[in-house]
């Protein structure tokens, strides 16, 4: 199985917020207490020759300034808090598109499925996690393979 | 451009932000119309003639490709231009859509000017 390096990850992530959203972000070092508080979540599953989730979480102002990016429109702005799930979902989304893409190649057989909003899961031992600061703000994306059935490794 | 446009999304804000470039494209906002699945999206088509459609796959109701199915269903509807603005990687579902006569894709992250490119590339084939 390819693997994702936290490095990779965070490209990908730096990538995708530059494209979407016109944000710069730079890698910076997960911190435990940092990522505690980072209290806005989402995940997305994606299978195939294999499954895992991808997982995004970050504070409430992160998402002000990922949505007025999007929308164009100056951060505290009335409508941006009604967005703030659409856009930390579509991110997700993206970012799930990006790690199958990674995964698989120009033969890529992965299939994602849907972004969902869920409580923070804990991270195992093949858990890759990157951190970006963006304007003061942190962003946690962590991309978790799940483990091949005994069947299907046997 | 007097062309109508059709963004289907289950995300209102990317909806939002593919209607900006789609304007920079040089579409009037009146012309350019949203729908958040397929099933939405074909309500749409039985109403006002589209030239072109910027078609998420993986939405709930009616993916993409079930909306792409049955679009291919309808002899009134051969004319419509499909290009797929998705996260989609998987080669055997990107095939089975160009077998349906997808136009073409572009896999987000996009870049807005590949957007901007594409959309002008393929209504000024249309036209």
């Amino acid at each position: 199985m390819n693997m994702i390096t936290p490095d990779r990850l965070a490209e990908l992530t730096v990538q995708a917020l530059e494209r979407t959203a016109f944000m710069m972000a730079d890698p910076v070092p997960v911190e435990p207490s940092a990522l505690a508080a980072a209290g806005c979540c989402s995940t997305i599953r994606y299978s195939g020759p294999g499954s895992g989730i991808v997982t995004l979480r970050t504070t409430d102002d992160f998402l002000q300034a990922l949505v007025a990016n999007l929308l164009g429109v100056e951060a505290g702005e009335a409508q941006i808090e009604s967005y703030a799930q659409d856009a930390l979902s579509e991110l997700t989304n993206i970012l799930g598109g990006s790690v199958i893409s990674e995964l698989g190649g120009r033969e890529c057989v992965y299939s994602l499925g849907l972004p969902q909003p869920s409580k923070p899961a804990p991270a195992d031992a093949s858990t890759q996690i990157c951190c970006l600061e963006s304007e003061g703000q942190l962003l946690f994306v962590a991309w978790r393979p799940e483990a091949v059935s005994s069947s299907l490794a046997a | 451009m007097s062309c109508n446009v059709l963004i289907v999304d289950d995300s209102p804000i990317l909806r939002k932000a593919i209607k900006k470039v789609v304007r920079l494209a040089g579409i009037e906002d009146d012309r350019i119309h949203e729908a958040g699945n397929g099933r939405d999206a074909l309500a749409i088509l039985e109403t006002v003639w589209i030239d072109l459609v910027l078609l998420d796959l993986n939405m709930p109701v009616m993916d993409g490709e079930q909306f792409a199915q049955e679009l291919r269903k309808r002899p009134e509807l051969q004319g419509v231009a499909v290009v797929i603005v998705s996260t989609e990687a998987n080669k055997d579902r990107l095939q089975r859509l160009r077998d349906l006569g997808i136009v073409d894709s572009l896999r987000k992250p996009f870049e807005p000017e590949d957007l901007c490119k594409m959309i002008s590339r393929v209504l000024r084939v249309k036209q």
